[in-house]
This record gives structure tokens, C-alpha cells and sequence, in this order.
């Protein structure tokens, strides 16, 4: 099998259910090889149990999930000497310390790279006998990161890696990923409510809402479509040009237009035929796509 | 097994406090003599007590308390995906943290018990009578069976799932089906089988729970609740195969017929040809079984029960058989069942509770049944109504023989024969005779016999009209015939002990004699009849038509004593084993069989039928 | 060396381009010098080292950088500067855009040229500093 060829992640109509709740719902996306892809989606969107499930840590209702080439249900033991988890939570036991977790992990990968390991702690500015209870959350997080680094992976995945971190924190999180990337051509699979951090690096985003994926595509062509419009006038014109609209509303004295599929050109030809005069367009950050997609319905 | 060692070696890391606490109680036990009060006991003898005490002590509550913990701490703190997020196998994590458990627990236990069973060692065998590796034994076995209980229970109760309610139905499903497994093979007298199977289902329970955690870890992963589930499904599912297994094998043990028992016991009542089959089953170690066997036809029927040693159990119409069911065999109390052999009709419970010492008999034609007990509490029953119909005291010690039988469905005439045991003071012999109306519920005192001889035997003709006491001194022998209801003396005569006198159909006495050269001759109404040569020869039944049987260790002889002439000899075989009821048998009537009907002879590990008068023998069954 | 703005219309690797032949027009980075790695450009903008390396890919077959097997990424000694075709694309996009923002707040086209030649100058000015 070609390594590049098969995707990273592979998730193909999986479906969560506890119970009567729907978790997830008939979800979808590939992640391929050495990309940096970031699911996105508010609180409760279904982000953690779409992780576990392609973890192989939970059963999916149904759907199959296939991570670098192989079923993480059934092969998961073998899949994660290939693959760097850093959790939502912290998971390590409290009074362990930092040199034992990684003597423990050390023993359990055939790879394990000490001297990186050992210099990324000096980087976040840990001491190995502290005892993992006794970090903050941040510098939990950076611990996880650097173990998980440290065993060389194919792919890394992790879960809200910036929650409870400080600016500075994060950017040196950051700084380590992209490191890692430029060295060593990982993939990389994250979830996040940090968007602003996200959107430099990130080479696919999918975001899901109420367990679905309303949404998977480069993160190129997603800022490319999307446009924030403020006429001062009603936008009577805008379906006639076929533009979709994800949002109108009030602004100011005019109006204000999200188009989900803004082209120039079209855009143009609105503006040379239509009565409207003034049109400001604008191109809009990850995060106010975000809120377009997924935020509340107004 | 390097990922197996890693994660045992972590969990171990952690468990350091525990150790320091065992390290800590240790030297409890040395200190304990120094508080007052204490300080009355030898010093030793405390410190090995109180060591052992706490040894056992800490290490059970341990075991209970890292069954709960060790997985349902990560379980339920969430930490179960620091494990599954590593190239650790399910069965990996599971065995790394059993082993550490165990080892935790071995550890505690040595460092808790051995230094204050060093400090004294010959005080600590004095004050326990085990041998040290089998007190281990039982130690460890059971801290190993608090230990996977504890983490069974514990998984199932702690995921807060309503499912537990299945499985503690299935607990409850599970302990009926081992019940249901093992009654039957205690029914069947088999101690030690019962162990046996007792043994390899607690083994077979164990090795499932020792494997359930890798199953249950394989499927439920870092899930509380589906981690429950897994364990629910594997141990349920295990548990049944093995169940069935077992039960299939009961099934089995239980399903004999009379040619599968060796050591056999056949037991032929003086009327028809349904005799009483019991023996040892072959390869079903020491379980045993219980027929009604039917000579002529080779029928046989299953009884789950016992028969009673003293009544016979079976009614003089021959058509009804009452049996002692018991729940185990060590049981002392059962329940009465009657059969009628040769239908094909199921055993009924009768619903009457006797204990496997009382005497019971049956109306002639099997519709009432009398029962007495060790108190002399007498009680009447119809069978078919299953109703008691009265009851009464007889006056009665705890060392008389209590007989009785129903002169007609609504009399009975009872014996009190004392003492049963010839140690008793010599004036204190004699039998009262009692009669009780069912009806009117009246008991009467209608005669007395006494004597003052050590030995005492008491039979009753056939027809219940005439008895024959006869009065054993050692040396000699006295037999007279009485009235059966009054005990007024009609006849008096010489008699040749207990063993070789007996009442004939016609009222007259019978006896046996042996002279030096082994020759025996019966002598009965005067006449005298040489009957042969052999070792032992005793009265075994009479045949209608003035005929009897006489039984040796292995020859038969019948004689015909009107004429005076020996009809048959058969060596070789004999009458199968059979006590000699006559003298202590609940109904203490003679009886007289058609002589048409079988006997049951047995030669060379072979079971005949054979017709007395000519002597022809069917081949019955092999044992 | 530069910032990329995400909410600018530009692809980050657009924006990378750009930044860089800024920065060569501007002469803060003259022929010969050594251009920022991949590795160290991508944690400096916080971007995927990927797109840096896109960004570099295209400044390289457009000749603007040469790389010099074992020694790294340099700027060209003669960085070519984009072709016409190229430059008229891109100014032709740029234009409609402002024209289109200027008409629609009613300013005359001299007000529109005045604002051009501000922003120019003050652009160069910005660049020539930071570098």
C-alpha cells in the first residue's frame, strides 16, 4: 500500500449514540498524509466522542473508521505505536513524575526519542521530578505533547490542545507542532475552539454541528467563498446572482450579507448592473465563518 | 509480556503507601503486649495471635478493596485513556494490574505475618491446628476470590447502569441452576463426588474471572458503561457453558439403570416380585441409586429416595411402594413418597414429613398409611386424600422397637417392644400391645407379654391373629405362641435362638438345628427333616402350599414340610443379600408368597430370577 | 519580516509570495541573501511549514529564489521580477477592487489617485523600516 496515497484518518458515516442521544451523527471526513486538519465546532458539537471513536478508545454505533491504512477498533494496539495522543484531559497519574512517565512510555514504544523529549522539556521549562499532579494544566499539556512527540508518530491527534493555556503557552505548543511538521512532514489531526490560532496553520478544516460535519473543505478555498457584503442600502439583488446568503441582518442603517460563494467576477457584474451604489466587501477571519456556520441562528 | 511487567511495575509504584501501612501494622503486634490487660496472656502467645489476626485481617480487606480499584479507580476517574492510548493490549493492562494486585497482596501478607509468627513459633502450632501451606492456602484463596469478586461487583454496581438488576438476577438464576446441579448427586449419596464437582465449578468460576478483565477491557475500552456490559456478557456466557456442562453431566450421573451399578443390594420383600435394586453406579464414583426392580418382567423403576431400613415399605396387595425421600443424604428428615411398580404412573409426595428412624406401614390394599415416631407419637393418613386422620401418644421410651400394622383400615394394632438393646435391666423385657380406632380415635392396652431373658424376638402370623415371642438366654431358647392381640399364652416350645426360629402359616413353631458335621435338620409340628449340609442356613420365605425357603451364604434348599420332603437344592447361588426382617421389621407379620413368584438369586456377579419350585433361572442383569 | 493577516482576501502562501518580492523590491533582502528557512519562516509567521514551503516552491520556479544544493534557499542573483502578464493580472485584480471600493463612497478618481499615491509611499516607507 502507497503510505501516500491512503488517507491518515478515514471516517466514513460513523454514528455515536448514548442511549437516545446522538452523539455523532453520520459523519465523514478523510485526513490526508502530512496535512494539518482542524475539526471545529461549539461545545457539545460531538468533537470527543468523534476522537475516541476514531481512537479506537469507544465503540461507534456504526460507520467504519480507518487510521493510517487500518480499522482503529480492531487494531488498535498496534496503531498506536504510529500515533501521538495528547487528551482533552490530562490522563497520567497524579503522583507520577515526569522522568518515570517517561521511562514508562519509553518501555512501551519501540521508538522513543529521549533527547528531544528531554530538550522539549527544557524548551517548556519543566523539571523531571516534578510530579505530574502538581503542573498546571498548561504544563500538562505541553508534558503530554512532548511524550507523545517523542515516540516519532506518523500522526499526532490532539484534543483542545490550547484550553486553559496562556498566550504564551500556546504559542510555544504551536511552535513545537510546527516544528515537528517542517522535520518530520506529520500528520496532524486537532480539535479546537481556538481559531485564530488555527487558521495559519491549519490545511483542512471540518466543522460539526449538533454531530453532523456541515462542513469539510481546504481552508483556502473556505476563506475564498465566504464574504462579509455591507450595502447601505436592501440587498435586493443578491439571489438574483445566485450568491447564497448564510446570514442577512441590520447594520447600522444598511444591511449586512455573509455570501457562502462569493466570486469576484460575479460580483462585479452585480455591482455593474444591479441600482445598489455602495457595496463594501470584506474577506472574513476563520472565526467569524465559524459563527456564521455554527453560531446561534438569528 | 515486557508491556505486562511495565504496567505491573507502575501499578506497584503506586501502591507504596500501602506497603509502608503493612510495614507500619507489623510491628502492631509487639506492641500490644505492653497495653494492660494484655500483659495477663503470654508474651508470645499474644504476638502470634494478634500478628496472624492482622495478617489475615488487612490482607482479606486489601483484597476486597483493590478488586474495587483496580480498574474501577481509572474507570471511573477517567484515566482508563491514558492506557489506550498507548500500544498496550487489553489483556496487557488487565494482567500487569492483577499481578500487581496479587503481588501487593503476597507482599502485605509476608511482611504482616512473619515476623510475629517467627517471634514464636512453636506457641503459634500450638494455638492453630492447620498445617502452615494449607492455612496459606485457604488464605490466599480466599483474598484471591475477595479480589475478582471485588472487581466484578464492583464494575457491574459502579457504571450506575439499571442493568445491574439483570445481573443480579442472573446471580440469583446462576446459584439455583448450581443448586439444581448438585442436588441431585447429594440425593444419590455422593459426598464425595458432590465435592468433586463443587471443586471444578469454583475452579471454573475462578479461571473465568481470572479472564473476564482482559475481555472486558478488550470490548469496553475506556467506557464505564461498556466496559460493564462486556464483563456482564463474558461472565454470563461463560458461566452458562460451564452450567451446562455440569448439568449435562448430572444429567448423566443421574441417568442409571440397574446394570450400570456394581456392589449391588437387592432387597426382596416377602410378597410379589418388585424387589428393592440399590448400589454404587460404575464410573460415577460414589453415587448411588435406588429401583424397584420387578423379577419377572425385568422392569425396572427409578425412586429418588431411600427405603427405609425397618418398614417395607411395600403393601401385602404388593401394589403400592412408600419410599423415603430425603434432600440430602446426610439429612435426617424426608418426605414419604408412594409409587404403584409396574404402572406408569409418577411418584407422589405424600406431603408427610418422617425422619429416616421412624416406622411407617401401609394398609393391606395401600389406601392409609400409619406413621410412628421416636416420641411414640402415632398418626394415621389416607393417601389419596393426603389428610391426617388421627393422631395419638403411645407410651413409649427412647429405647423400645415400635411395630404396627392395620389389622383393618381402621385398626391398628401396635407393638412396644422393649428395650431395643439387650443391655438393659433383665426385668424391664416384655412387649405392650396397643390398639387404636381410627375412627373413634381411642387407643386400648389389650396385652402385655414380659420375660426376663436378655434377647427378645416377636413376630406376628400372616393371618394377625397369633405371635410367636421367643425369649434367647445364650444357652438356650424359649419360644411361646400367644394371641397376637392379648399376648395370652397358647403354646409353649423349645426354640433354637433368634436366628433359626420361626412362625409357620399354620400357627406352629419352625426351628433349624446344625450338628457338628454341619448337617441341618428342620423340625417342624414334630417332624423332623434333614435338609443337607451347609455352613449357614436360615428361614428365608414361606411359599403357599406348606413349603419354605432356606437360604445358606451361597445354596438354596426348598422343602416341602407338610410331606417331609426336600424339593430342590441349589448350589452356587443363593438368595441375595436380605436382613432378616422377621424380628424387627415394622409390620411384624409373616408372610406367605405364591409360589409362583421369583426369587432373587444372585451367582458369579449375576442377578437370576428364579422359580423356587423348579428351580429354572432367568438372567436379570450383570453386576 | 512580515505579517500575515488572515482576514486579508489572500491565501497565507499569497501573502508569503508577496512579502517576500516586497521585501526584494524594497531591497531589504538583496541578491545573494540567505532566505529564512522553511522550518524557522513557518514558526516565525505561526503558519504550516507546508505553506511556507509552497510559498517558496513558487518564488523559486518563478526565479525570484535559487537554491544551492547543501547550502539552503538564497534570494536569485537576479531575481526576475514577476512577468508582465503576471504583474498586469495582478494589478488589474488590485485595481478593481479599490475602483469598485472608491466608487461606491463616491469619490472622484482624482480623490482615488491621491489615495493611492499616499498608501504607496507610506508602504515603502513601513517596509524599508521593518527590514
Amino acid at each position: 500500500m502507497n503510505h501516500a496515497e491512503t488517507p491518515a484518518i478515514r471516517i466514513d458515516g460513523m454514528t455515536v449514540r448514548y442511549g437516545r442521544r446522538v452523539a455523532v451523527d453520520t459523519a465523514s471526513l478523510t485526513v490526508p498524509r502530512g496535512s494539518v486538519y482542524a475539526l471545529l465546532g461549539r461545545n457539545g458539537a460531538g468533537k470527543s466522542s468523534l476522537v475516541r471513536c476514531a481512537l479506537g478508545q469507544q465503540r461507534a454505533t456504526s460507520g467504519n473508521t480507518e487510521v493510517l491504512g487500518e480499522d482503529s477498533w480492531k487494531h488498535r494496539t498496534r496503531l498506536m505505536e504510529r500515533i501521538g495522543v495528547v487528551a482533552e484531559d490530562a490522563d497520567a497519574p497524579p503522583e507520577m513524575r515526569v522522568q518515570q512517565l517517561a521511562d514508562f512510555c519509553a518501555s512501551l514504544y519501540s521508538r522513543f526519542d529521549t533527547k528531544a523529549f528531554d530538550a522539549r522539556l527544557d524548551r517548556f521549562g519543566i523539571a523531571k521530578q516534578t510530579r505530574f499532579g502538581d503542573l498546571s494544566k498548561g504544563q500538562k499539556k505541553q508534558v503530554s505533547l512532548a511524550l507523545a512527540l517523542a515516540t516519532t508518530p506518523e500522526l499526532i491527534v490532539l484534543d483542545d490542545p490550547t484550553l486553559g493555556l496562556d498566550v504564551v503557552a500556546r504559542k510555544s505548543l504551536f511552535d513545537e507542532v510546527i516544528a515537528e511538521l517542517a522535520d518530520r512532514g506529520t500528520t496532524v489531526f486537532l480539535t479546537t475552539h481556538d481559531l485564530t490560532g488555527v487558521e495559519h496553520i491549519a490545511d483542512r478544516v471540518a466543522i460539526m454541528n449538533d454531530g453532523r460535519i456541515v462542513l469539510e473543505e481546504e481552508l483556502e478555498t473556505l476563506k475564498a467563498r465566504f464574504r462579509r457584503i455591507r450595502f447601505a442600502a436592501q440587498p435586493v439583488a443578491l439571489d438574483a446572482a445566485s450568491f447564497r446568503t448564510a446570514l442577512v441582518r441590520n447594520w447600522g442603517a444598511g444591511t449586512e450579507a455573509i455570501v457562502s460563494n462569493y466570486d469576484d467576477l460575479a460580483f462585479e457584474r452585480l455591482r455593474s448592473n444591479a441600482t445598489i451604489q455602495s457595496a463594501d466587501v470584506s474577506a472574513m477571519s476563520l472565526e467569524e465563518i465559524f459563527i456564521a456556520v455554527a453560531g446561534e441562528k438569528q | 509480556m515486557s508491556h505486562v511487567l511495565a504496567i505491573a511495575r507502575r501499578d506497584l509504584a503506586e501502591r507504596t503507601s500501602v506497603f509502608i501501612a503493612a510495614a507500619v501494622l507489623a510491628v502492631l503486634p509487639f506492641v500490644l503486649p505492653a497495653v494492660p490487660g494484655v500483659r495477663a496472656f503470654s508474651y508470645t502467645d499474644v504476638v502470634t495471635t494478634v500478628g496472624a489476626i492482622v495478617a489475615i485481617g488487612f490482607t482479606l480487606g486489601l483484597a476486597l478493596v483493590l478488586g474495587v480499584t483496580m480498574i474501577g479507580r481509572d474507570l471511573s476517574e477517567k484515566r482508563m485513556s491514558f492506557y489506550f492510548s498507548k500500544p498496550l493490549s487489553a489483556s496487557a493492562i488487565w494482567f500487569g494490574k492483577l499481578i500487581a494486585a496479587i503481588v501487593t497482596l503476597v507482599v502485605c501478607f509476608v511482611v504482616l505475618f512473619f515476623p510475629s509468627y517467627l517471634a514464636g513459633t512453636t506457641s503459634w502450632q500450638r494455638s492453630w491446628n492447620l498445617e502452615l501451606p494449607v492455612a496459606f492456602a485457604i488464605v490466599g484463596g480466599a483474598a484471591l476470590v475477595l479480589l475478582l469478586f471485588g472487581h466484578v461487583f464492583g464494575t457491574m454496581f459502579r457504571s450506575k447502569s439499571p442493568l445491574v438488576a439483570l445481573d443480579v438476577a442472573l446471580m440469583a438464576g446462576a446459584a439455583l441452576a448450581i443448586a439444581a446441579i448438585i442436588r441431585p448427586l447429594l440425593e444419590g449419596f455422593a459426598g464425595d463426588l458432590t465435592t468433586r464437582v463443587a471443586f471444578t465449578l469454583f475452579a471454573a468460576l475462578m479461571l473465568i474471572l481470572l479472564a473476564c478483565g482482559a475481555w472486558q477491557l478488550a470490548h469496553g475500552r475506556a467506557d464505564r458503561r461498556q466496559n460493564h456490559y462486556a464483563l456482564s456478557r463474558f461472565v454470563w456466557v461463560s458461566l452458562a457453558i460451564v452450567l451446562v456442562v455440569a448439568g449435562l453431566f448430572t444429567a448423566w450421573v443421574v441417568n442409571v439403570s440397574p446394570s450400570d451399578l456394581k456392589t449391588v443390594n437387592v432387597s426382596q420383600p416377602e410378597e410379589g416380585s418388585w424387589s428393592f435394586v440399590f448400589g454404587q453406579a460404575k464410573h460415577r464414583m460414589d453415587y448411588h441409586a435406588l429401583f424397584l426392580y420387578d423379577l419377572a418382567s425385568g422392569k425396572s423403576m427409578r425412586l429418588h429416595g431411600i427405603r427405609s431400613w425397618f418398614s417395607s415399605g411395600l403393601s401385602r396387595d404388593g401394589r403400592t411402594v412408600a419410599y423415603l425421600q430425603l434432600p440430602d443424604y446426610r439429612a435426617m428428615e424426608g418426605e414419604l413418597y408412594t409409587v404403584q411398580p409396574g404402572t406408569s404412573g409418577e411418584s407422589v409426595d405424600t406431603q408427610i414429613a418422617v425422619s429416616r428412624y421412624s416406622e411407617f406401614v401401609l394398609s393391606d390394599d395401600g389406601a392409609r398409611l400409619a406413621v410412628i415416631d421416636g416420641n411414640g407419637l402415632l398418626t394415621a393418613y389416607e393417601l389419596a386424600s393426603k389428610k391426617a386422620l388421627a393422631s395419638v401418644r403411645v407410651p413409649n421410651t427412647a429405647r423400645t422397637m415400635r411395630r404396627l400394622f392395620f389389622v383393618s383400615p381402621e385398626l391398628l394394632r401396635i407393638y412396644i417392644q422393649s428395650p431395643q438393646f439387650p443391655t438393659m435391666k433383665v426385668a424391664e423385657h416384655g412387649v405392650d400391645i396397643y390398639e387404636f380406632d381410627v375412627r373413634a380415635r381411642s387407643l386400648a392396652h389389650t396385652g402385655q407379654l414380659r420375660t426376663d431373658a436378655k434377647h427378645l424376638g416377636l413376630a406376628v402370623s400372616a393371618d394377625g391373629k397369633r405371635a410367636l415371642m421367643v425369649a434367647d438366654r445364650d444357652s438356650s431358647a424359649t419360644a411361646r405362641i400367644v394371641d397376637a392381640r392379648t399376648g395370652q399364652l397358647i403354646a409353649e416350645a423349645p426354640a433354637e435362638g433368634l436366628m433359626h426360629t420361626t412362625l409357620l402359616a399354620d400357627g406352629s413353631i419352625a426351628t433349624l438345628k446344625k450338628d457338628a458335621s454341619m448337617q441341618w435338620t428342620l423340625n417342624t409340628g414334630g417332624k423332623q427333616i434333614p435338609v443337607g449340609k451347609s455352613t449357614q442356613l436360615f428361614f428365608a420365605r414361606e411359599l403357599a402350599g406348606g413349603r419354605l425357603v432356606l437360604n445358606g451364604a451361597s445354596n438354596l434348599v426348598v422343602v416341602d414340610y407338610v410331606h417331609g420332603a426336600v424339593l430342590r437344592t441349589d448350589f452356587d447361588s443363593a438368595m441375595t443379600s436380605f436382613s432378616y426382617p422377621q424380628w424387627y421389621a415394622a409390620d411384624p407379620r409373616r408372610s406367605v408368597a405364591d409360589a409362583s413368584q421369583p426369587l432373587a438369586v444372585h451367582q458369579k456377579g449375576v442377578l437370576y430370577a428364579m422359580q423356587p419350585l423348579s428351580g429354572e433361572k432367568k438372567e436379570m442383569f450383570r453386576f | 519580516m512580515f505579517d500575515i493577516n488572515p482576514t486579508d482576501a489572500a491565501p497565507i502562501w499569497r501573502q508569503i509570495e508577496e512579502g517576500m518580492r516586497r521585501m526584494i523590491t524594497l531591497g531589504a533582502l538583496k541578491p545573494g541573501d540567505t532566505v529564512p528557512s522553511v522550518r524557522d519562516l513557518a514558526q516565525q509567521l505561526r503558519v504550516n511549514p507546508n505553506t511556507v514551503a509552497r510559498a517558496y516552491q513558487r518564488l523559486t520556479e518563478h526565479g525570484v529564489f535559487a537554491v544551492r544544493r547543501g547550502e539552503g534557499t538564497f534570494v536569485a542573483d537576479e531575481p526576475s521580477q514577476p512577468k508582465r502578464s503576471e504583474r498586469n493580472e495582478v494589478l488589474r485584480d488590485a485595481s478593481n477592487r479599490y475602483a469598485s471600493a472608491a466608487i461606491s463612497v463616491g469619490a472622484t478618481i482624482g480623490d482615488a489617485v491621491d489615495e493611492l499615491n499616499t498608501s504607496y509611499d507610506r508602504l515603502v516607507r513601513e517596509h524599508r523600516r521593518k527590514a
